[in-house]
């Protein structure tokens, strides 16, 4: 999702503010970041080691300088292989279409406090902490150019994990009101368990359980930015 | 307008345009080191071996569509080679190793560069399990089995351009003995590069002795002790050097017959009186195989050798017996390859652009049926009956009218029906990859698989030019058979695809999605004396 679309979502908002006379307390931001892999295995789907991520965050004012804040936000990144991924003795199989599409979304759910502090009115600096549920699904697909093929094999896990960061706010007050313009830049480390990837169509015929693909992390650095409202 | 509608609007065009994640465009292409399946399975049992080199794994694939990873301890398959009963499978294996034990090294970066080595063992397979392992040096790499299939030779064969690594010291000329109903393998060795081993049999039909031929000299292995029998040299002054080109034993064991490369001298080892004998050939041989006379001598079979060279137009037989060479087959052109059946031989020419002539001599009568085929032979075989051959015809780019020439360029399939004595050379449409020959209800067919092709073309020999087109779920790369009589096929699908054909029935089933397990191998060291293994 476009930083002006984004924009565009919170000056609207904006606009129909009405007029109040106590500081705004919650907010409300579209935000855009990525979380880091760090597992060689990400490569697969993508040749970054890390994830972008678009979603919504709400916080919800609480004594003093606590906020509890509850975000969503995913991300699908596709990837196309050419080259021939099948070892044979031929020396390379002729091909006119991707040999294999790779796709991963992940999916964070975040919630946890932060704790602000506001140097001047119009600027906040604020760490925070989140719980973070990671949900991960893979999407493989050799042969693209036909709608249902026997190998398009899908793969879903979720793993528990964290946020730590800390960022700036920043708060301009165009007019004296209860709904006020917001953006903020935070950075910082994110960790999860390992997603255990497996697919409920790949049997294994000795343990009737699903073949399991392997295991992916997300551990790294994190950053998001966003841009909404303080209501 | 109220201000909540619009903030709800305003809402759900920002979370509507942050979802849909697979509306959007390929954001990158990459292009992946290791294959994730190796296409060239090995078919065992009721199933296909399939080695994973991204997964570093061993996948079964039955043909009832199911599937299992096998555990290797760890280890990573490199190569993989069937046992003669059809029903194991030997799974050459390495896997990286810290000499350093700290047991706090887990991953092979945590070991120090010096200390990590790669081990390797053969593993034999089973169903799903190892079953048994051994310690075979890694540059051991090609495996000769004995006829009743309980001893394995292991040997290098440098020919497959691998790279040897040395720890310490190798002996070049080690060949290892693998008892494969148990015991101890044990190392023997034979000279400098061996590069074939044969079995002879006793009386009693029993494998007793292991032959093998290396630069310079042929060793003589008794198999119950592993002890040297006798070592022939095959050169009396130390500075020359000769290597084996071919060799083959007789029916009865007692002679090996060996063929030096760039020399008309054929050797003759007798196995048993540890004597060698010459014989001076016209030529220099390029194929030999065993065959039988039937009632030649006043109805009394006789046992030869049949001896083929790239530019002579005759097949020699070399009376076993005797080791006398007996009225020769007197053809037109050069073969460089035979099929022997019980009554006849095929004979044609592989190597020579020019020579298209198939032989079908009848070894009782010296009759000679000549075919003559429109390209050069790149492979022929006989179906299951015997009543037909099928060629794979390869292009040419000699031709002659135009229409000669539209047949020259491309790839054909000879059809030789040996009953009727005829012969049909069909044009194919692409490079075939693989053809295989079946009887069903009284008629004979011919499947022929082309590169890039998502079809199976099933031929009826008996009528060639009639032609049914099985579809396929992916272009296939390779076809085989399995011990039960089907046909396994690959395809070329980056996820895994294998299909297994009934030709009892010619149903079909297909199998796919295992290159997908173990996509994302555990880095860790395998077999540490500290770790789970």
């Amino acid at each position: 999702m476009s930083l002006p679309l984004l924009a565009l979502g919170a000056v609207a908002l904006s606009s129909s503010a009405q007029a109040a006379d106590d500081r705004p307390a919650h907010e409300f931001h579209l935000v855009t970041g990525s979380y880091a892999s760090g597992d060689r295995h990400f490569e697969f789907y993508s040749p970054l080691n890390n994830i972008g991520s678009s979603g919504a965050r709400l916080g919800i004012g609480l004594k003093g300088p606590w906020t509890l804040t509850a975000g969503y936000t995913r991300r699908t990144v596709v990837s196309e292989y050419f080259n021939s991924l099948v070892e044979s003795n031929n020396d390379e199989l002729d091909r006119d279409d991707a040999a294999l599409i790779t796709g991963f979304t992940g999916q964070q759910v975040t919630l946890g406090p932060k704790f602000q502090i506001d140097p001047k009115p119009w600027l906040g600096t604020y760490i925070t902490t989140q719980g973070l549920l990671f949900m991960g699904t893979s999407r493989l697909d050799d042969d693209p150019t036909t709608d249902d093929n026997r190998n398009q094999l899908k793969a879903f896990d979720w793993a528990p994990g964290f946020v730590a960061a800390a960022g700036v706010q920043l708060n301009p007050q165009i007019r004296r009101s209860p709904v006020q313009l917001s953006s903020f830049l935070e950075m910082g480390y994110n960790w999860t368990a390992a997603l255990k990837l497996t697919d409920e169509n790949i049997g294994e015929h000795g343990t009737n359980e699903p073949a399991s693909m392997g295991e992916l992390t997300f551990r790294g650095y994190y950053l998001q930015a966003g841009v909404g409202i303080k209501f | 307008m109220s201000s909540t509608p619009r903030i709800l609007a305003a809402l759900t065009i920002g979370v509507l345009s942050a979802c849909n994640p697979w509306q959007r465009d390929i954001d990158f292409y990459l292009d992946s080191g290791d294959a994730l399946w190796d296409a060239n399975v090995v078919a065992a049992g009721d199933g296909v071996y399939v080695r994973m080199p991204q997964a570093k794994a061993l996948m079964r694939v039955q043909s009832d569509g199911t599937m299992s990873t096998v555990d290797l301890k760890g280890a990573e398959p490199t190569r993989i080679v069937a046992t003669p009963d059809g029903e194991s499978v030997l799974v050459f294996a390495d896997w990286p190793y810290c000499e350093d034990t700290d047991p706090d090294i887990v991953r092979p970066e945590d070991c120090p560069e010096d200390e990590l080595v790669t081990l390797s063992e053969l593993a034999l397979v089973k169903g799903s399990a190892r079953t048994a392992a051994y310690d075979v040096p890694p540059h051991l790499n090609a495996l000769a089995f004995s006829a009743d299939g309980k001893t394995a030779v292991a040997y290098l064969d440098y020919s497959r351009d691998m790279e040897i690594e040395v720890d310490g010291l190798i002996d070049l000329g080690e060949v290892m003995f693998i008892p494969l109903e148990g015991g101890q393998p044990r190392s023997v060795s034979v000279g400098f590069s061996p590069e074939k081993v044969l079995f002879s049999t006793n009386a009693e039909g029993v494998d007793d002795k292991a032959v093998i031929f290396s630069r310079s000299e042929v060793v003589v292995v008794e198999l119950a002790t592993l002890e040297t029998l006798v070592t022939y040299p095959l050169v009396l002054d130390a500075d020359q050097v000769v290597d084996p080109q071919d060799a083959v034993l007789t029916a009865d064991g007692t002679i090996a017959l060996v063929a030096i490369d760039n020399s008309s001298d054929l050797y003759e080892l007798d196995l048993e009186k540890y004597s060698i004998d010459l014989e001076e050939l016209d030529s220099e041989p390029i194929a030999m195989a065993n065959a039988v006379l039937p009632g030649i001598d006043d109805g009394t079979d006789a046992q030869v050798t049949l001896i083929a060279y790239p530019d002579l137009p005759k097949v020699d037989v070399l009376d076993e017996n005797t080791l006398e060479l007996r009225e020769p087959f007197e053809l037109e052109e050069p073969v460089t390859d035979m099929l022997v059946t019980a009554t006849s031989s095929l004979m044609y020419n592989r190597r020579n652009d020019d020579a298209k002539d198939v032989y079908d001599i009848d070894l009782a009568t010296y009759e000679i049926i000549e075919y003559r085929v429109a390209n050069p032979l790149d492979s022929l075989q006989l179906a299951p009956g015997e009543d037909y051959a099928v060629g794979i015809l390869r292009p040419e780019y000699d031709s002659g009218n135009s229409l000669d020439r539209y047949q020259d360029e491309h790839w054909g399939l000879a059809v030789i029906d040996l009953v009727a004595e005829k012969e049909t050379s069909l044009v194919l449409e692409n490079e075939p990859v693989g053809v295989a020959l079946l009887n069903r209800d009284d008629e004979t067919y011919a499947l022929v698989l082309m590169q890039g092709h998502d079809h199976l073309l099933q031929v009826q020999l008996s009528e060639p030019t009639f032609f049914i087109e099985v579809e396929l779920e992916a272009p296939p790369i390779e076809i085989g058979d399995m011990q039960d009589g089907r046909f396994y096929i690959t395809h070329d699908a980056a996820l895994g695809l294998v299909s297994f054909l009934d030709p009892a029935t010619g149903d079909m089933t297909t199998t796919g999605g295992f290159a997908s397990a173990g996509l994302f191998p555990e880095a860790i060291l395998p077999r540490q004396p500290n770790s789970a293994e």
